[in-house]
């Protein structure tokens, strides 16, 4: 199921909340609701969901920081879509009047600077009588005296942008630096460069040198760790119905289980005819109960603890 | 008609290494661009000239990082060099590069050393050619896990920009066995064999401070077992006769181990050499450094070699060293084998079969027995590393015992799924050494130290063997516990007023059985200079840590700190402790201050910073 994040509106009653969630929910949506004033202050991890609305429940009077865009950002997963509906003013003369910050295509900005692609505006329109005095009255909570004419060109402005479709931090090699060709071989540092490297290299181990503060030189990406997913990619050993390896001169099924041959019914499985038990643990299959036993000799009678047999799977 | 130049192939491995993986990793990394038909030299910044890197064009850097975020020990001169403001910013544009890191993700500062090299070479210009990798520790295959699917791309990007000169291909070095890095030949028998148990070696003791090129053979004068005998975890405290050595409280003994003789004598029978033989070392190229003669003098014995130089007991070195033994197996069964667990595909298998378990080269030769006799004395140094020295906080006061070294050492013993039990390499030497032995030792400076007054209270949290340094730093106040013992029968003894308090919490499994130095606590705490916190976890049902008794005496540890400026010291095992404890402070500090969470973090931010609270821990 497709996880939207709903932001809601502190001026919003919660008939107007309950409202715009029944209609996610029509969608097929499954709705998580957060209001714009706890977003990064409620922790929830990063690429949780697949679509955002942000300034979507009446009245129309969010105004969406930078700070609101970037957390949104981190919960979107890649290739994400997010919707904005924000107050507007058509052109930024009016702005000195009122705490509008921006125009349509400032909100563009804003969500680039973000980090969204493919931002675009749906349309502005301008406000039906109720939601202008709506967001007449929020203006007003801050400066009261704004009055109605300073507001008269308002509209509401509807952007749709999405997030890239690679993970935030993912690196690859730029075609172009991968093709940029050697015409000559490899010049060494200008002489005048090498010169200052030399003459600091004279007084090495000098303990009052200037020093780039080295703390500076990481920013937030590279305080990042690996994640649990990341630290047993490429190998599963711990999986529960994980293949077992077969041994080389498999006589019990497990080799044609493996390949898919045949159905394997563990009862009536031979308890070792395969020859390979007395071989060390390289060669003994994934079920041999002499596992973790030095190799003995072909034949030779060994017992087996009580741990040896209990078996683990 | 122009003739075009062919371009030089010439790769650089340069590689900051603390425990030698990384080192390992350089040279993997230089074995596979040899087999890319690369002119390779791999080195150790240490060994490496700082200002050649503004001749250098293509050069992959390996660097593991250090405890807090450190670069390693053989890096930090080169690291301090790269760090000049005075370096122009576009010195490097000439130079191609890639960065491979070997961090452990357990730690706050994850591969902190590998981030800031990249980042600082970026900034003078250098170009990357190829993304940065990132080697961790906590991955299941270890670095592996990173480094097989990294060397995938690298060496296709490398392939792309760096053709191969017309008519080469890659060397398949599964097919083809590749070179030894070093040509290892037994010296002509008519020279005077060697006893069996003679080195080369050199008991004098020095007279200056030792150093890792000039060790002290310290003496054993004490080898006690201070854990209950019925106790899981054998402790040991060993004492060393160390004359004319300075160090101070907070201060860490190195120890260079070496092979058991058993294991050595196996090899010896297994790889059929001839013990007492001399051998020397020759190279056909550039490719990597002798061992030095310190560690490996000229002249030595095969003996020696198995002995005091390779590590026989480390795990194996990845995929390679399977590889490698599919050219000496005579049986086909096992060459299939050793081929398959060196397939970067069954990576899994590896792991399964081998690093899951811990399983040691000698169960490894164990399982194909048909390399008996067949892997030549030359491959060795590609098959093993050399043993790494190991580092202990010193666990005595220089003033309570003058002329003394005191170690603290848990024995480490494990089960895997392998019947054997697993073993620590120096600390079961350590187990074994009989009063009267040498071992090789050199000091360090630890992270921690004493404060500068004498009447600074000190408060010093240390479960386990994380004690051992406050051992030290007691009785550099308090003097030796017999002393502590005879001055509390006087009556300035008990109120030694230029003396700051002593608060020691320590922790541990149970009171009767691994109560750690319990006499010399009890005498402090007598001659009344010590206040000793306890908490022993698996002495009720339910459990009690460190941290939580800690909470308990709140109130005095806030008013130690905040009144009477108290230094904090956490030392022992990094796993879960530090940052549990580092907790309880803030919770002390939030609850008596009071102050709210934030500022109580903070708080203790600065506390850390000022160097008021001050962390050593180990894996």
């Amino acid at each position: 199921m497709s996880r939207a994040l709903l932001i809601g509106n502190p001026s919003a009653t919660s008939d107007q909340i309950t409202d715009s969630i029944t209609k996610l929910q029509k969608d097929g949506q499954n709705v998580t609701l957060e209001q714009l004033d706890r977003l990064g202050n409620v922790k929830m991890s990063s690429s949780s969901f697949n679509t955002a609305l942000c300034g979507y429940i009446a009245p129309y009077t969010c105004i969406h920081s930078a700070e609101n865009f970037s957390e949104v950002f981190r919960l979107l997963g890649q290739g994400a879509t997010l919707r904005v509906c924000e107050p507007v003013l058509p052109n930024t003369a009016l702005r000195v009047f009122s705490p509008l910050q921006r125009s349509g295509d400032d909100l563009v900005t804003a969500l680039k600077l973000a980090g969204f692609t493919a931002v675009t505006i749906a349309n502005s329109i301008a406000p039906t009588k109720d939601e202008f005095d709506a967001i007449l009255a929020h203006v007003q909570k801050t400066k009261p005296e704004t009055t109605a004419d300073a507001l008269k060109d308002v509209q509401l402005c509807h952007v749709e942008a999405s997030t890239p479709d690679f993970d935030v931090m993912a690196s690859a090699p730029l075609p172009m630096a991968l093709n940029r060709k050697k015409k000559n071989p490899p010049k060494a540092a200008e002489p005048a460069k090498k010169s200052v490297w030399t003459v600091a290299a004279s007084d090495f181990g000098d303990d009052d040198m200037d020093l780039v503060d080295e703390d500076a030189l990481l920013d937030e990406s590279d305080m990042v760790k690996p994640d649990a997913a990341a630290l047993s990619s490429g190998c599963a050993p711990a999986e529960p119905g994980k293949k077992k390896r077969a041994c080389k001169d498999c006589s019990c099924g497990l080799a044609d289980m493996n390949d898919g041959k045949d159905e394997f019914d563990g009862s009536s499985a031979p308890a070792s005819s395969c020859g390979s038990c007395y071989l060390g643990d390289a060669f003994r299959c994934g079920t041999c109960p002499y596992l973790g036993m030095p190799s003995f000799a072909a034949g030779e009678q060994v017992k087996l603890t009580t741990r040896q047999l209990k078996s683990d799977v | 008609m122009a003739i075009e130049m062919s371009e030089t192939r010439d790769l650089l491995v340069l590689y900051g290494s603390q425990t030698g993986t990384a080192a390992d990793v350089a040279e993997l990394l230089g074995r596979k661009a040899k087999a890319h038909h690369f002119q390779v030299r791999v080195r150790s910044m240490a060994d490496y000239q700082v200002t050649d890197l503004t001749n250098e064009s293509l050069v992959i850097f390996v660097v593991a990082t250090a405890g807090q975020g450190d670069a390693p020990d053989n890096m930090k001169a080169f690291w301090r060099f790269l760090l000049r403001k005075q370096l122009p910013l576009d010195s490097l544009s000439q130079m191609d590069f890639t960065v491979f890191g070997l961090g452990d993700s357990s730690y706050s500062k994850y591969n902190y050393a590998a981030k800031k090299l990249h980042k600082r070479l970026l900034q003078l210009g250098a170009q990357q050619f190829y993304k940065r990798g990132l080697g961790d520790d906590q991955h299941l295959l270890g670095y592996d896990g990173e480094l097989t699917p990294w060397q995938l791309g690298l060496w296709s990007t490398i392939l792309h920009r760096y053709p191969l000169p017309p008519g080469q291909t890659v060397v398949d070095t599964l097919l083809e066995k590749p070179a030894p890095k070093y040509k290892c030949a037994v010296m002509a028998a008519d020279l005077p064999s060697l006893s069996p148990n003679s080195t080369p070696e050199f008991i004098a003791t020095p007279t200056h401070q030792p150093t890792p090129e000039r060790p002290l053979y310290a003496k054993v004068l004490v080898n006690a077992r201070i854990t209950a005998d019925d106790h899981w975890q054998d402790v040991r405290h060993i004492v060393l006769d160390t004359p004319s050595i300075n160090y101070r409280p907070g201060d860490v003994c190195v120890v260079r181990p070496y092979n058991p003789p058993a294991l050595v004598e196996w090899f010896i029978d297994y790889l059929g050499v001839d013990a007492c033989a001399q051998f020397i070392l020759t190279q056909a190229d550039n490719f990597v450094n002798f061992p030095p003669p310190h560690l490996l003098p000229d002249g030595a014995s095969v003996r020696f070699l198995l002995t005091h130089y390779l590590d026989l007991h480390a795990k194996p070195r990845g995929r390679y060293f399977f590889e490698l033994l599919s050219h000496f197996a005579e049986s086909e069964r096992e060459v299939e084998r050793l081929r398959q667990l060196s397939m970067p595909e069954n990576l899994d298998e590896l792991y399964d079969y081998c690093y899951r378990v811990k399983r040691t080269p000698q169960e490894v030769f164990t399982d194909f027995p048909s390399l008996r006799g067949n892997v030549p004395l030359s491959y060795l140094f590609d098959l093993f590393p050399a043993i790494q020295p190991r580092q202990f906080s010193i666990a005595s006061s220089p003033t309570a015992y003058p002329n003394q070294v005191h170690l603290c050492a848990a024995i480490v013993t494990y089960q895997t799924r392998i019947t054997a039990p697993r073993i620590g390499l120096c600390t079961n030497m350590l187990k074994h050494t009989k009063v009267g032995d040498h071992l090789k030792i050199w000091i360090v400076r630890g992270t921690i130290c004493m404060p500068k007054q004498n009447h600074t209270p000190m408060l010093m949290i240390g479960p386990g063997t994380g004690v051992a340094p406050f051992r030290s730093f007691i009785g550099e106040r308090l003097g030796s516990p017999e002393q502590a013992n005879k001055s509390c029968l006087t009556i300035e003894g008990a109120a030694s007023g230029s003396k700051g308090q002593c608060m020691l919490v320590f922790g541990n499994r149970k009171r009767d059985k691994d109560f750690l130095f319990n006499e010399d606590w009890a005498a402090y705490e007598k001659s009344g200079g010590l206040d000793l916190i306890t908490a022993f976890s698996r002495d009720q049902t339910e459990k009690v840590y460190v941290q939580q008794q800690m909470m308990r005496r709140g109130e005095e540890i806030w008013d130690l700190i905040q009144s009477a400026g108290a230094y904090i010291y956490v030392c022992g095992n990094s796993k879960r402790m530090p940052d549990d404890v580092k907790k309880a402070i803030e919770h002390i500090v939030a609850t008596h201050a009071p102050m709210a969470k934030e500022e109580a973090e903070a708080y203790v931010e600065q506390l850390e910073t000022v160097r008021r609270l001050q962390l050593e821990t180990w894996a």
